[in-house]
C-alpha cells in the first residue's frame, strides 16, 4: 500500500480524518498554492480560492476513485476553482477574460506581494495575453514542470493538443519578450 | 518542434531565471494547516445559539418602547413643496390659453364690422366686376 493510499484511506475514516487532512494540508499546501497564484495573480485572491480548494478535497475525497493520482486530482480541483473564481470576477466586471487578466497584471506594480523585477512584468504581461489553456500548460510544463500526462489527466486535454498549446505559448511569449526588450 | 522550444526554453531561462516575481506575507506557509482546517472546527460548532424569547415579543416590543418613550403615532407629513410643483404645468397651460384669449378678442376688435368696411367692400366687388 503506497503513502498515498494509506492518506485517502485516513481522509475516509471519521477517527482519523482531520489528522490526516492537516497532513494534505501539509503535504501540498505550497504547490497548490503557487499553482493557483500563477492564476488569480493577487495573493489574497489565491488565498481565498486555496481555502474553497481544500474544503473541496476534504468534502469530495469520498468520490475519489484513484483512477489518477492524488496530485492530479488535487490539482484538477485547484485549476477549476482558479477558473470559476476569474470567470465569477469577469462578470462582475463586465469585460472580456483576457482584459481582466490584462489589467490585474498591469496592477501589478503597486502590489506588495510581488517582488519582481521589470522582466518579471513583462514576463506576466506576457501570459496574460495568451489564451487560457495556453496560459495553464505554459505555467505547468516551464515553471511547475509536471509531466504532460499529468497534465492531460490535470486539464482532461490530450497529450498531443498540450504539447501544440506549450509550443504556441513558448514562441509567443518569447517573441513578446524580445519585442519588449529591443 | 521539439528542438524550437528547447531554443525558446533557454532564452526565457536566461532573462528570466525561473522567477516568477511572486511573494507571499511572512510566516504565510507556516500557519496553512490551522488556516485551511478552521472550517472543521466550525462545522462542529452548533449552529443554533440556544436562545429563546417569549411569545409574540416582536410584536409587543415597539409598542412598549413608544408607550415608554410618550412619542404619539406618527402624524403623516405632506410636502407643500410637491404638491406646489404639481400645480405649476397647470397654471402654465391656464396662463398660455389667457394670453391668447386676449390676443384673440384683442384682434377681433380691431376688424369689427360696421357701416365703413362694408363700403369697402362693396367698392372692391364692384371694381372686380368692371375689370371682367
Amino acid at each position: 500500500m503506497t503513502d498515498e493510499t494509506v492518506l485517502i484511506e485516513q481522509l475516509i475514516n471519521v477517527q482519523t480524518r482531520e489528522k490526516a487532512f492537516r497532513e494534505l494540508i501539509s503535504l501540498y499546501k505550497e504547490r497548490l498554492y503557487w499553482h493557483v497564484r500563477k492564476i488569480v495573480i493577487s495573493h489574497d485572491d489565491t488565498d481565498d480560492v486555496l481555502q474553497n480548494t481544500f474544503i473541496k478535497i476534504y468534502k469530495n475525497i469520498g468520490k475519489f476513485k484513484q483512477e489518477s493520482k492524488l496530485f492530479s486530482w488535487m490539482y484538477r480541483i485547484a485549476t477549476n476553482e482558479a477558473i470559476t473564481f476569474i470567470n465569477k470576477r469577469n462578470k462582475e466586471r463586465k469585460i472580456d477574460i483576457s482584459e481582466v487578466q490584462e489589467q490585474i497584471v498591469s496592477t501589478l506594480e503597486s502590489d506588495i506581494y510581488f517582488s519582481g523585477e521589470e522582466i518579471q512584468e513583462i514576463l506576466q504581461k506576457a501570459i496574460a495575453s495568451l489564451p487560457q489553456k495556453q496560459q495553464l500548460v505554459f505555467n505547468m510544463k516551464y515553471f511547475d514542470n509536471i509531466k504532460y500526462t499529468q497534465i492531460s489527466e490535470i486539464l482532461g486535454t490530450s497529450v498531443g493538443a498540450l504539447k501544440a498549446s506549450y509550443f504556441h505559448a513558448v514562441k509567443k511569449i518569447e517573441s513578446y519578450i524580445k519585442k519588449q526588450l529591443n | 518542434m521539439e528542438q524550437e522550444i528547447n531554443n525558446s526554453e533557454v532564452f526565457l531561462k536566461s532573462v528570466l531565471q525561473n522567477s516568477v516575481g511572486f511573494s507571499v506575507p511572512k510566516d504565510y506557509f507556516n500557519t496553512a494547516e490551522d488556516r485551511f482546517s478552521s472550517f472543521l472546527i466550525e462545522r462542529e460548532l452548533p449552529e443554533e445559539t440556544g436562545f429563546s424569547i417569549p411569545e409574540n415579543y416582536f410584536q409587543n416590543v415597539e409598542k412598549s418602547i413608544l408607550k415608554k418613550t410618550g412619542f404619539k403615532k406618527e402624524v403623516k407629513v405632506i410636502s407643500l413643496k410637491s404638491k406646489f410643483l404639481k400645480y405649476i404645468p397647470v397654471a402654465a397651460v391656464a396662463s398660455v390659453a389667457l394670453l391668447l384669449s386676449i390676443n384673440y378678442f384683442t384682434s377681433s376688435t380691431s376688424s369689427e364690422i360696421n357701416f365703413d368696411t362694408l363700403e369697402q367692400n362693396r367698392y372692391r366687388k364692384l371694381d372686380c366686376r368692371k375689370l371682367k
